[in-house]
């Protein structure tokens, strides 16, 4: 009850880690063969290198990189990506940007009209057959962001010597305080100060924690059913009250149990989790909310496990039933594959799990660090799970009397 | 109204869901206060489903039944007040200890304090398990089990007192042990009402006992009576045989 979704957590963080950073901060392996000379192609190389995507190789083993070793090792899958820069690109774009600047200062009668040949200069870029069409483009956008900021410095810079050839004084005048139009800061939307990227530990923690929470299904429904087949429920059944007594002793307990694997869940993604290089929880600034999400998680976990044990008539229903229904109710919640990597269909069905509701609070507490106002609709909703699954299980009962 | 009648069955019926027949008919029965009742029958006569209603455990379709005066459907709390019942299972936690179970049980009744720890150290000492008290139910054997089982439900001291079989699967010494205890507890005054299908030891023990088959009640009164009343039968076995006939019961209905 304990121990087991520890070491889940913690085997499942670290399995997942990788396919996180993937996701959000691991870098592209590629291959660059550089053969131009010139200017342009090292501010290429330098662009990429200070990118954050990418990381770079320009040789293998000593051999540097040619346009057929490219070829060769990113369709072998070492590399995901690879580059070859054409030989004279420098030169080819300053003459063609040249010639068409020429060719537009001759149209206004400001220069002698200028030869219009136009060789189209090629990159080649080779992805690994495996890689997916969006991953693809998006990779394709950044290279393709790099070389326009190229060609758009080449052509600035031709553009102001030409000028400044004919009117020094003034281009200087004209051009030297001009900056950027538009700049981009990236800023992760959050109620804290603090940048939280989600990652394995973040999404995990609070995941199986739901899990284990309501894994706890099988024992209190196993508990309920042992009883009913003691006997022991008959004479409870013939006490005063004793129902109710013994109803809410269990509730008591089996809340503790499942705040007490919050507790240690706590504890794995805070202390353990670090110690094999995998990062520190984050929990944001909202304790009390958070005591509240996992109170309420317990409850709806507790209330389920009553419901089940009441309606199985055997300890073998009741432990299949409750294992195969929380199985599934955490796959469609978002405990394996969180929700936003899931098709829309299922990110519409993922809103009917209680773990779901749980997940979504947690993740609205440790990365968004949101208060009472955002998590209210999910502590509501496991509330009224709980009232129902109750009732259920107080209805059955009153039930079987009529039999 | 019969007077003195602590438990008044009024032409009760009970037939569970999805059941063809009925496993209770036109029940109408009356038990007087301080007496010691025998609710015998042959397997599936009706005797526990008869015991369950009294209890308040289910509810009869059509009839009416007062345990204490108290209407069951209405007043089934304030039977639960006067009532103790043993049921046929080991209605205990086996992996408690006999102590803890009694502790837990008597504390649901609302005892507590010296009185409870007094009352159970006095039944344990009475059923001979005070040495083993302390030892997980799982542990004991089936004679120690109903002994425990028995303790459980007189430890609210009760005013009437069911009994599902309580002798069955126990040696000679544990049943001596248990029908003396419920000798003694009827003394005090309470009413003790019991199924069983050991005829000589409800001839012995039974105040009244009541013979009913396949859900109908076939005779009633007091042992020596009804066995007196039919020649060819010198005990209330060869009666009881005589009544419900020699085939075996428990058959699979086609």
């Amino acid at each position: 009850m304990f121990l087991m979704p520890m070491m889940l957590v913690f085997i499942v963080t670290a399995i997942q880690d990788n396919t996180f950073k993937i996701v959000t901060d691991s870098k592209i392996s590629l291959i660059l063969a550089n053969n131009d000379q010139g200017g342009i192609g090292k501010t290429i190389e330098k662009s990429l290198m200070e990118s954050k995507f990418f990381s770079i190789s320009k040789s293998i083993e000593g051999r540097p990189a040619t346009a057929e070793l490219v070829k060769q090792v990113v369709a072998s899958g070492d590399y995901k990506l690879g580059i070859v820069l054409p030989e004279g690109l420098s030169a080819g774009i300053r003459r063609q940007v040249s010639n068409r600047i020429s060719s537009v200062l001759a149209d206004f009668g400001l220069a002698e009209k200028a030869s219009t040949t136009s060789d189209v200069l090629e990159i080649l870029i080779y992805f690994d057959p495996v890689t997916r069409k969006t991953f693809k483009n998006s990779i394709r956008n950044s290279i393709e962001k790099i070389i326009s900021k190229v060609e758009s410095r080449v052509l600035f810079e031709i553009l102001y010597t030409e000028l400044y050839k004919m009117n020094p004084e003034v281009i200087q005048k004209k051009f030297e305080k001009i900056h950027k139009l538009v700049i981009y800061k990236e800023i992760v939307a959050s109620h804290s100060e603090r940048e939280i990227i989600p990652n394995s530990v973040q999404h995990n923690v609070p995941a199986w924690t739901m899990f284990a929470m309501f894994f706890i299904v099988i024992s209190l429904a196993g508990n309920i059913v042992n009883e009913k087949k003691q006997g022991s429920v008959v004479r409870l059944r013939t006490i005063p009250g004793a129902s109710t007594v013994v109803l809410g002793g269990k509730l008591i307990i089996y809340t503790t149990v499942c705040l007490i694997q919050f507790g240690l869940m706590l504890m794995v993604g805070l202390l353990f989790l670090p110690m094999i290089g995998l990062p520190t929880l984050v929990l944001g600034n909202n304790y009390l909310p958070m005591l509240t999400v996992a109170l309420f998680s317990a409850l709806a976990a507790t209330g389920y496990g009553v419901a089940v044990g009441t309606i199985a008539s055997s300890q073998e229903q009741a432990t299949t039933f409750g294992a195969v229904s929380v199985i599934i109710l955490a796959a469609l919640g978002g405990i394996w594959v969180p929700v936003f990597a899931m098709p829309s269909t299922m990110q519409f069905i993922s809103k009917f799990s209680p773990l779901n509701w749980g997940l979504t609070a947690f993740y609205d507490i440790f990365l968004r660090n949101s208060g009472f106002s955002t998590i209210f609709p999910q502590i509501i909703k496991m509330f009224l799970f709980f009232i129902i699954t109750m009732s259920v299980g107080y209805l059955y009962n009153k039930h079987k009397n009529t039999l | 109204m019969h007077n003195n009648s602590i438990i008044e069955i009024e032409e009760v019926s009970k037939r569970y869901k999805n059941a063809e027949t009925f496993s209770l008919k036109d029940l109408t029965l009356h038990i007087e206060e301080q007496e010691i009742f025998g609710l015998l029958g042959p397997n599936g006569a009706g005797k526990t489903t008869l015991i369950s209603i009294l209890c308040g455990i289910i509810d009869p379709t059509f009839g009416t039944v007062k345990v204490g005066g108290f209407d069951i459907k209405n007043n089934r709390r304030d039977i639960q007040q006067i009532i103790g019942v043993v049921p046929q299972e080991y209605a205990l936690y086996p992996d408690l200890s006999a102590r803890e179970n009694l502790n837990y049980f008597g504390h649901l009744y609302g005892l507590k304090g010296l009185e409870l720890k007094e009352r159970i150290a006095d039944n344990l000492e009475l059923l001979g398990l005070t040495h083993c008290a302390d030892r997980r139910v799982s542990t004991y054997s089936s004679g120690m089990k109903r002994r425990v089982n028995l303790i459980a439900g007189i430890i609210n001291q009760p005013r009437i007192l069911f009994l599902d079989e309580p002798t069955v699967g126990v040696d000679v010494q544990s049943r001596h042990a248990i029908i003396e205890l419920l000798v003694k507890f009827n003394r005090q005054g309470s009413t003790i009402i019991y199924t069983s299908h050991h005829m000589a030891e409800a001839e012995s023990f039974c105040s009244r006992v009541a013979i009913i088959d396949k859900g109908r009640l076939i005779i009633e009164g007091q042992p020596q009576h009804l066995i007196s009343s039919d020649p060819s039968c010198g005990n209330l076995e060869s009666l009881f045989l005589h009544l419900t006939g020699r085939s075996l019961k428990n058959q699979c209905i086609s």
